[in-house]
C-alpha cells in the first residue's frame, strides 16, 4: 500500500517538475524577446554604456543624433531640439524613449535584421554592429513648424496622406536631451532641470496630449453621416432657424449655437453649416447618425484604441483618442443623446491626440483610406563619420503599411469639397481663411481645412485647432495633411490656422524646389 | 580572424559540454528503464505473498534462524504441530497467537497464552495492528514482519 | 563486510572525467579569450573525490543503489563548474589563515560531505538507532533549533547560523534530517491506526487526532521556531515533507488538502503580520513594480533566464558580473539555477532538472523496495526533502512561487546544505543496501 502511495507521489512530483519546466520555457523562449528589450535589462545597459550606437539622419541625410565612445563610455549628441520628442534619448541612467527606444536593438546592433545572421552572431557571440536610421522627416519642415509654434505650447503633426510618412512631428515646449546621455557627471542635473521646468517639456503633446477637439471633429461627423447615408450634402434640418435663436433642446438639455459673428442664421445644408461651423446642425447630424454608427465610424478612423507610428512590433506608441468616456476596451457607450449630440460637434467627453486629428485630415485627403503612419524610412549600415551623411547601403526599408478604409472615396470627395469651402467659401473664409496656402505665397492651389475652438470651461482660454490638407483641388493629389493645436490659443482661425497654412505652404515650396 | 576561430572552437567545446551532459542522462535513463522492467518482474513475484516473518532470534533453531516464513491470510502460531507457524520452544503455548491479514493490515491476537505475545517489546492484551518492520516475540523466538 | 563490484556506478561516473575539466576549460577560455584551459586543481580534485567515493563504497561492500552517487556527482559537477566560473573572491573562507576561493571552499565541503555519505552508508546498516530513539532525535533537533534561535547569528535577516570560531553552519539543515527520521519512525509505528480509523463530520474525514497529536505537537514547535527565525523557505520545505510523508503513510489526499489549507491560512496571517513576508509575496506578484530595489534580484534572475534562451549564452559567456559586481548578489546560493539556465540555456536547465528527477526516482524506488515500513517512510522523507528543496528554489527562480532563501541541493554554494544533502544520500544508500541484502537472504530461504 505504501508502494501504491509512492507511485502516486511520483506522479505528483513529475507534475511539479513539469510546471517548473513550463515556467522555464515561458521565460527562456516565449517571453525572452520582451525581456531582452526592457530598459533596465543589464545587457541593454551594458551595450548602451560602452558600445558605439548608430546615428540618426533626416530624410535629406542631415545628422540628427550620433555617438562617440570616450574613455570606454558611449556619449550621444543630438543636433536639433525640435526632434527631441520624436527621437527621445538613450541614456545609461534614464533609459531610452522615442525612436531611440523602439529601434534600440538595431541602433546598438544587438539584433541583426537578417534572422539567420542574427542567429550566427548570437551563437558566436560576435561584437554588435551598430546601424543607422534615416527618418521620413525633412529637418527644414520640422524646424519651420517648430519656429511657427514659437513660444506657444502645442503640437504640429504633418503626414503625407498617400503613404503615411510623417513629415513633421513637433511638440512644444521641447528640450535638449544631449545632456542626459553625455557626461554622466552632469546628466542628473540636466535631467532634473527639464523635469522641473514649467509646462512639462517631457510630454510629447503630438502623441500623448489629450485635447478636446471642438469643431474639427465635425469633419469626422460629416464623413460618417455621409458614408452611412444618414445625410446627403443637401440635407437641411427644418427647425434650424428658430433653434439658432433659442437653442436646440435634446432630452431637456439646450444646445446653443456659438457666436456666429456677422453671419445671419439661415436654413443651411452641409457646406454652409461647416463654413459657419454650426453646432446645432452637427448635433442634428449626430442624432441622425445614431450612437452605434457614430462609434463604429470612430473606430474605423482609429479612435478608441492605441495607435502606432510604425508597425505593431516596432514603432512609437500613440495614446488612444476617445469620442466618449474611456472604457476598459476602448470607448464607452454614450450615456444619452445629449452626449452624442455634443460629441458630434467635438465637445462632451471627446478627447483626441494631435496625431489622430492629422490622420483624420489625411484620411479625407487619401480618398477615405486611413494611412498607416511611419517615421523611420530605412535602416542603413553604420557611417564611420556621421557628419558626412549616411551610407548608401540600405539594410531594410520601412515602407508604407496598408491603410484601412474608413469611408468611400465618393464620400471623401464630398467632405474634401466642403472642407475647401470651409477655407475659401464666401462665409468660410471669414473663419478659416487664414489656413489657405495662397496666403503664404503659393498660387493656384486649393486648401481644404477646418478650424476648431475647443471650449475648456469657464475662465480658460479655448484651445486653437486647425486640420487641413493641400493641394485639395479636383484632380490634384494632396501631398501634405496637417493638424495644429495651440494650447489656450483662443479661436482656431486666429492662431492655429495660419500656422497650418504656412507649414503646408512651406512643404509645397520645398517639394517644388526639389523638383 | 583568430578571434573568430577561437569563438568557433569555444562554441564546439560548449556544445561538447552539453553533449556529455546529455550522454550521461541517456545512461541514466537506460538504467532506469532496465530497472523498471526488472521491477515489474519482481513485483509480480512478490505480489503473490502478502508478507512474511523473518526469524531474528531462535534459541532452539525451530524455526531456523534467518529463514523467512511466507504468510497466508490466517496464521496460527504455537507449539501445536498443526499450527501454520510451528515453534518448538518450551515457553510457547499450544495455540499461542493468531496472525491475520484483514483488509489492509496485519493483526496479531494473543490466544490466551501462558507467557504472552509481545510486539516491539510490549506485551499485548488485545488485537493489535502491525506495521511491516514490527517485531513479534513469542516465547524466546523473535520474528520480524516484512513485506 | 567484503568488497563488491559496482560496475554501473563506475560506468556512469566515468564521463565526469571529461565533463568537469571540459567545463573548467570552456569557462576559462570564454573569460580570458585565450586558448588556455586554466587551472585544473579543483576539477581534478572533484573528479578524484567522486571516484574515491565509488571506491570506498565498493570496499565497504555496499550493495545499495548504483545510480544515486553518479546522479549526485553529475548534479554537483554542474554546480562546481558554475561556481568556479564566478569571481572567486566574492565568497569563500578565510579559515586557518589561508584564503580559499569559492570553488576551493566548495570542493572542501564536497570532501566533507562525501566522507559523511560514505560513513553513513557504511555505519547505519541497522535502523534501530534511528528507529527506537525517535523522540530523542526529535528532542535533540528541537533543542538545536532553539539554540540557533537564541544564540545564532543573523545573516540576511534570518537567524540561521551558529558559529564555532571561524566555522559557521546552519543547524536547520541537520534538523531537516532529524525531523524526517522522527516522522518516519512515528508514522511507521502508527500507520495502520492512521489509515484505518478516522472520524467523520458529515462528508469530511477528520484525521484521528489523538494518534497524530504527539507528532503534530513537535512539528508545530519546529515550524513555529522556523517561522519566527524568518526562514520561510525551510518552513515551506518542512511543511511539504510532512504532508508528503503523511500522504504516503495513509494514502489520504484529504489530509494533504487539509494541511495545504492550513498552510495557506497561515501564510495569509504571516503576510499580514510580517513585513518581510509581505515584501517577498508582493515581489513575487510583480517584481517589476520596484525593479531597482526590492524586485531587483528577481528581475535580474528573469533577465538572466531571458538571455539564456534555448541554447544558453554559452558556458562562461553569461552576464553574471557587470564590471566586477554580481548583478544578483545571491547568485551562488539562491539563484544558481538561473545562472545555469542563462549559460546552458533551456536544454541545460532541463538536463539539471532531469538529473534531480532521476535522483528522486531512485530514492522513491529505494523506498518501494524497503523491507519494512520505517525504512520505506525514511527513504520517502529523505528523497522528498531533496526533491522538494529543488522544486521550491527552482520554482522561486522562475517566479512560479515566491522566492525563498534555500539552496539548490548539490549545486548552490554552502557547506551545511552540501553536508546535509550528502548525509541524506548516505542514508538512502544504507537503506537500499539493506533491502538488497535482505532480498538475497530471502532467495536462500526455505
Amino acid at each position: 500500500m505504501i508502494a501504491t502511495n509512492i507511485r502516486r507521489l511520483s506522479v505528483y512530483l513529475v507534475l511539479a517538475f513539469a510546471s517548473v519546466s513550463g515556467a522555464l520555457v515561458w521565460w527562456q523562449v516565449l517571453d525572452a524577446q520582451a525581456l531582452a528589450t526592457r530598459q533596465d535589462n543589464p545587457q541593454v545597459i551594458a551595450t548602451r554604456r560602452s558600445l558605439p550606437r548608430g546615428s540618426i539622419f533626416d530624410a535629406q541625410g542631415r545628422l540628427l543624433a550620433s555617438s562617440v565612445v570616450v574613455d570606454g563610455i558611449s556619449r550621444r549628441t543630438y543636433t536639433d531640439p525640435a526632434f527631441t520628442h520624436l527621437l527621445g534619448y538613450a541614456s545609461l541612467r534614464f533609459g531610452a524613449t522615442g525612436v531611440e527606444r523602439a529601434w534600440d536593438d538595431l541602433l546598438t546592433g544587438r539584433t541583426d535584421p537578417n534572422p539567420l545572421r542574427d542567429l550566427v552572431n548570437d551563437i558566436l557571440d560576435r561584437q554588435p554592429n551598430p546601424r543607422d536610421l534615416t527618418l521620413t522627416i525633412d529637418q527644414r519642415l520640422q524646424d519651420f513648424a517648430a519656429a511657427q509654434l514659437g513660444a506657444d505650447r502645442g503640437a504640429v503633426v504633418a503626414i503625407d496622406p498617400r503613404t503615411g510618412a510623417i513629415l513633421a512631428l513637433v511638440s512644444n515646449p521641447s528640450y535638449d536631451a544631449t545632456g542626459f546621455s553625455g557626461d554622466p557627471a552632469t546628466a542628473q542635473g540636466a535631467f532634473d532641470a527639464v523635469a522641473g521646468a514649467a509646462d512639462n517639456p517631457f510630454l510629447d503633446r503630438s502623441r500623448q496630449g489629450h485635447y478636446t477637439p471642438g469643431s474639427i471633429m465635425k469633419v469626422l461627423t460629416a464623413a460618417a453621416a455621409l458614408d452611412s447615408g444618414a445625410i446627403t450634402p443637401e440635407t437641411t434640418f427644418e427647425d434650424q432657424p428658430t433653434e439658432e435663436v433659442d437653442g436646440f433642446v435634446v432630452s431637456g438639455f439646450t444646445i446653443r449655437e456659438h457666436d456666429l459673428g456677422n453671419v445671419a442664421p439661415a436654413l443651411w445644408d452641409l457646406s454652409p453649416a461647416l463654413q459657419v461651423s454650426s453646432n446645432i446642425y452637427f448635433a442634428h447630424v449626430g442624432l441622425e447618425l445614431g450612437a452605434d454608427r457614430y462609434l463604429g465610424y470612430a473606430h474605423r478612423f482609429g479612435f478608441c484604441a492605441g495607435l502606432r507610428i510604425g508597425t505593431d512590433d516596432r514603432g512609437l506608441p500613440v495614446d488612444p483618442s476617445y469620442v466618449s468616456a474611456q472604457a476598459d476596451d476602448g470607448c464607452a457607450r454614450f450615456r444619452d443623446d445629449v452626449e452624442l449630440a455634443s460629441a458630434a460637434f467635438g465637445q462632451a467627453a471627446v478627447s483626441v491626440t494631435p496625431l489622430q486629428m492629422a490622420l483624420l485630415a489625411a484620411t479625407i485627403a487619401n480618398g477615405g483610406i486611413v494611412p498607416q503612419p511611419y517615421v523611420v524610412r530605412d535602416l542603413r549600415s553604420h557611417a564611420a563619420t556621421p557628419t558626412d551623411g549616411p551610407t548608401e547601403i540600405v539594410l531594410e526599408a520601412y515602407g508604407a503599411g496598408r491603410g484601412n478604409p474608413a469611408v468611400s472615396s465618393q464620400v471623401a470627395d464630398q467632405v474634401r469639397q466642403v472642407m475647401i469651402d470651409a477655407v475659401s467659401g464666401p462665409i468660410g473664409k471669414l473663419y478659416a481663411g487664414a489656413g489657405a496656402v495662397t496666403r503664404f505665397g503659393i498660387s493656384g492651389v486649393e486648401t481644404a481645412g477646418k478650424t476648431g475652438t475647443a471650449e475648456r470651461g469657464p475662465g480658460l482660454k479655448p484651445h486653437s485647432w486647425f486640420i487641413g490638407f493641400a493641394p485639395a483641388q479636383e484632380g490634384a493629389i494632396p501631398s501634405i495633411a496637417i493638424a495644429v493645436i495651440v494650447e489656450g490659443g483662443g479661436s482656431g482661425s486666429g492662431h492655429a490656422a495660419p500656422i497650418g497654412g504656412s507649414v503646408m505652404a512651406e512643404w509645397l515650396k520645398l517639394i517644388a524646389a526639389a523638383g | 580572424m583568430t578571434g573568430e576561430v577561437l569563438r568557433i572552437l569555444l562554441l564546439v567545446l560548449q556544445l561538447g559540454f552539453l553533449a556529455i551532459l546529455y550522454l550521461i542522462l541517456v545512461g541514466f535513463s537506460r538504467a532506469l528503464l532496465r530497472d523498471l522492467r526488472s521491477a515489474e518482474v519482481t513485483q509480480m513475484a512478490s505480489q503473490s505473498g502478502i508478507g512474511r516473518l523473518s526469524v531474528v532470534e531462535s534459541p532452539d533453531d525451530e524455526p531456523a534462524l534467518g529463514t523467512a516464513i511466507a504468510l497466508g491470510p490466517i496464521n496460527s502460531i504455537g507449539r501445536n504441530v498443526n499450527s501454520t507457524i510451528f515453534i518448538d520452544d518450551d515457553f510457547v503455548s499450544g495455540t499461542h497467537a493468531m496472525l491475520t491479514f484483514r483488509g489492509r493490515s496485519w493483526f496479531i491476537e494473543d490466544q490466551g497464552s501462558t507467557n504472552g505475545t509481545y510486539v516491539n517489546g510490549h506485551r499485548i492484551d488485545r488485537p493489535v495492528a502491525l506495521s511491516f518492520g514490527d517485531e513479534l516475540t513469542i516465547g524466546r523466538v523473535r520474528m520480524r514482519l516484512e513485506r | 563486510m567484503h568488497a563488491v563490484p559496482r560496475p554501473l556506478e563506475l560506468r556512469l561516473l566515468l564521463p565526469l572525467v571529461i565533463l568537469v575539466p571540459l567545463g573548467f576549460a570552456v569557462t576559462h577560455i570564454a573569460q580570458t579569450g585565450a586558448l588556455d584551459p586554466g587551472p585544473m586543481g579543483v576539477a581534478v580534485g572533484y573528479v578524484g573525490l567522486m571516484l574515491g567515493a565509488h571506491l570506498a563504497l565498493r570496499l565497504l561492500g555496499n550493495r545499495g543503489d548504483q545510480l544515486l552517487l553518479p546522479c549526485v556527482a553529475t548534479i554537483g559537477a554542474i554546480g562546481i563548474v558554475m561556481l568556479n566560473r564566478l569571481p572567486q573572491g566574492l565568497l569563500g573562507t578565510d579559515a586557518f589563515g589561508v584564503q580559499f576561493g569559492m570553488a576551493t571552499t566548495q570542493l572542501l565541503w564536497f570532501a566533507v560531505g562525501v566522507s559523511a555519505m560514505v560513513a553513513v552508508a557504511g555505519r547505519f546498516r541497522d535502523d534501530g538507532v534511528l528507529r527506537h530513539y525517535k523522540y530523542t532525535w526529535a528532542l535533540a533537533g528541537t533543542l538545536l533549533l532553539v539554540i540557533t534561535f537564541l544564540f545564532g547569528r543573523e545573516v540576511n535577516g534570518a537567524r540561521l547560523w551558529i558559529f564555532l570560531g571561524p566555522l559557521g553552519f546552519q543547524p536547520g539543515e541537520a534538523i531537516k534530517i532529524v525531523l524526517v527520521i522522527f516522522i518516519a519512525g512515528y508514522l511507521a509505528e502508527k500507520r495502520t491506526l492512521l489509515a484505518g480509523a478516522s472520524a467523520r463530520i458529515g462528508p469530511i474525514r477528520i484525521p484521528p487526532l489523538p494518534y497524530l497529536l504527539p507528532m503534530i505537537a513537535i512539528f508545530v514547535i519546529v515550524m513555529l521556531v522556523v517561522v519566527i527565525s524568518r526562514d520561510l523557505g525551510t518552513a515551506l520545505l518542512f511543511m511539504g515533507i510532512f504532508l508528503t510523508m503523511l500522504f504516503v503513510a495513509t494514502g489520504r489526499r484529504s489530509y494533504v488538502l487539509l494541511g495545504i489549507l492550513l498552510f495557506i491560512a497561515g501564510s495569509f496571517v504571516a503576510y499580514n503580520l510580517f513585513g518581510h513576508v509581505r515584501i517577498r509575496v508582493d515581489n513575487w506578484i510583480d517584481p517589476f513594480v520596484d525593479p531597482s530595489d526590492r524586485g531587483y534580484q528577481t528581475v535580474q534572475a528573469l533577465y538572466a533566464l531571458g538571455r539564456g534562451g534555448l541554447f544558453g549564452e554559452g558556458l562562461g559567456q553569461g552576464l553574471p558580473t557587470i564590471s566586477g559586481h554580481l548583478p544578483i548578489p545571491a547568485l551562488p546560493t539562491d539563484f544558481i539555477f538561473a545562472a545555469v539556465a542563462e549559460e546552458l540555456g533551456l536544454i541545460g536547465a532541463f538536463a539539471l532538472l532531469a538529473l534531480v528527477m532521476c535522483l528522486v526516482f531512485r530514492g522513491l524506488r529505494t523506498a518501494m523496495l524497503a523491507r519494512d515500513d520505517f525504512s520505506a517512510m525514511l527513504a520517502v522523507g529523505l528523497t522528498v526533502s531533496l526533491g522538494l528543496q529543488t522544486l521550491i528554489i527552482a520554482a522561486g527562480n522562475v517566479k512560479l512561487v515566491p522566492l525563498t532563501g534555500i539552496t539548490f541541493p548539490f549545486v548552490s554554494y554552502g557547506g551545511s546544505s552540501l553536508l546535509a544533502c550528502f548525509v541524506v544520500v548516505g542514508l538512502l544508500l544504507a537503506i537500499s543496501h539493506r533491502s538488497v541484502v535482505d532480498a538475497q537472504i530471502e532467495g536462500r530461504g526455505p
